[in-house]
C-alpha cells in the first residue's frame, strides 16, 4: 500500500504548497502483483496476462487497417472463420455426462462420478421414481434451503475469521 | 468477421491444430449396462447398435435366480462372460457385420443397481486387462425425466 501513500503525500503536498505538481511516478503493476485479501482478487496473473496479450494483439491488427484496405472478400471472410471454428458434434441429451477416456480408465470412471455427484443424478432419479405429494415436495424444499442458507451463514463466518487470523488477529 | 458476430480476442489468438482428429477415429463398439434394483442386463452391440452375435449377458443367464440376481456377484459375472466375447472381437473382428478393424468401446451405463459397480471393478481387475485399452468413452444414459408423466404412489412401508 506504499504507492498509495506517495500519491496521497504528493496531492497533499502539492495542494498545500498551490502548485499543481507533475503526475506521480506509479509503477506500472498489474492488479495481481498488489497483495489484496483473498476475496478481491478474482483475476490471476496468467489471466491478466492473456488479456494483455489479446489487447496487445487487437492493437497489432487493427492498427494499419482502418481506411488502408478494402473491406476483406467474401473467400477471405471464409477462410478466416474456417481457420478459427473448431466445432464439436452436436450436443444430444447425454454429452454432459459423456467422459472421454484419456490413458486411466480409472480415472474416466472417477470424473464420470463426480459430475453425476455435482449434479445430483442419483437424489433425483431416487426422486422420481415414486410420486412426491405436493405437500412432502414443499416440506422437502423449505428444508433443503434453511439447511443452505445456514451452511452459506457457517461458510462465510469461517472465512472472517481465518482472514483475520491470517492477517493478524491485532 | 460478419455481420451478426462478436469477436472474442482470447479465443481468436489461440492456436488450434487442422481438424483431423475427428475424422480420423473410428467408430466405437458400445457396451450398454443397464443395472437395476432387481437385475443386471450387458449388451455388446456393433458400433451401428446392431447386436453383436452372443453378445448379451443377464444375471438369469449367469445362473443366478430371484434376489441373486440383482447381487454384485451376478453383475461381475455379466461383466467377466461379456469381456470374453469382446476378446474375441478384438482378435477377429467380424467387418462383415458392421465391425470396424481397431475395436473401440463405448460404455453405457443405464441405472444405479449394484451391478454397475461390478461392471467397472471387473474393469479395473486382471479379468479386464485386455479391454482396458480400448475404452474410449464412458456415459451415463439414466433417462431423467423433466416434468413428465406421473409416477406410481409413495410405498407405505
Amino acid at each position: 500500500m506504499s504507492w498509495l501513500r506517495r500519491i496521497t503525500s504528493a496531492a497533499l503536498s502539492s495542494t498545500a504548497r498551490g502548485i499543481f505538481s507533475q503526475r506521480p511516478n506509479l509503477p506500472a503493476r498489474m492488479l495481481s502483483d498488489v497483495r489484496h485479501p483473498p476475496a478481491l482478487l478474482d483475476r490471476t496473473k496468467s489471466q491478466d496476462r492473456m488479456w494483455s496479450r489479446a489487447i496487445q494483439d487487437t492493437i497489432d491488427r487493427t492498427a494499419e487497417t482502418t481506411q488502408k484496405k478494402n473491406p476483406p472478400t467474401p473467400d477471405e471472410l471464409w477462410a478466416e472463420r474456417s481457420r478459427s471454428a473448431t466445432f464439436n458434434p452436436p450436443a444430444d441429451p447425454y454429452t454432459g455426462r459423456r467422459v472421454f477416456v484419456n490413458g486411466d480408465l480409472g480415472e474416466a470412471f472417477r470424473r464420470l462420478q463426480t459430475r453425476l455427484r455435482r449434479n445430483r443424478v442419483m437424489q433425483e432419479v431416487s426422486r422420481q421414481r415414486r410420486h412426491e405429494k405436493k405437500g412432502v415436495k414443499r416440506r422437502r424444499l423449505s428444508s433443503e434451503r434453511w439447511r443452505r442458507m445456514f451452511a452459506n451463514e457457517v461458510r462465510k463466518k469461517v472465512q472472517l475469521v481465518s482472514t483475520i487470523r491470517r492477517r493478524g488477529a491485532y | 468477421m460478419g455481420p451478426n458476430t462478436y469477436y472474442n480476442p482470447v479465443t481468436a489468438i489461440i492456436q488450434r491444430g487442422p481438424k483431423k482428429d475427428v475424422a480420423e477415429r473410428p467408430k466405437p463398439y458400445h457396451l450398454h449396462v443397464y443395472t437395476t434394483h432387481n437385475n443386471c442386463r450387458v449388451v455388446f452391440t456393433y458400433p451401428s447398435g446392431r447386436l453383436v452375435k452372443n453378445g448379451w449377458w443377464t444375471s438369469g443367464s449367469c445362473g443366478f435366480k430371484g434376489a441373486n440376481k440383482s447381487s454384485y456377484e451376478a453383475g461381475y459375472q455379466c461383466a467377466v462372460r461379456a469381456f470374453k466375447r469382446i476378446e474375441e472381437e478384438i482378435t477377429s473382428p467380424t467387418l462383415k457385420d458392421g465391425g470396424v478393424s481397431p475395436v473401440t468401446l463405448a460404455l453405457k451405463f443405464k441405472g444405479f443397481g449394484w451391478g454397475r459397480e461390478a461392471v467397472q471393478k471387473a474393469f479395473m481387475t486382471s479379468e479386464g486387462d485386455n479391454i482396458r485399452s480400448s475404452v474410449v468413452v464412458v456415459e451415463d444414459r439414466t433417462p431423467i425425466k423433466i416434468g413428465g408423466t406421473r409416477a406410481k404412489k409413495a410405498r407405505r412401508l
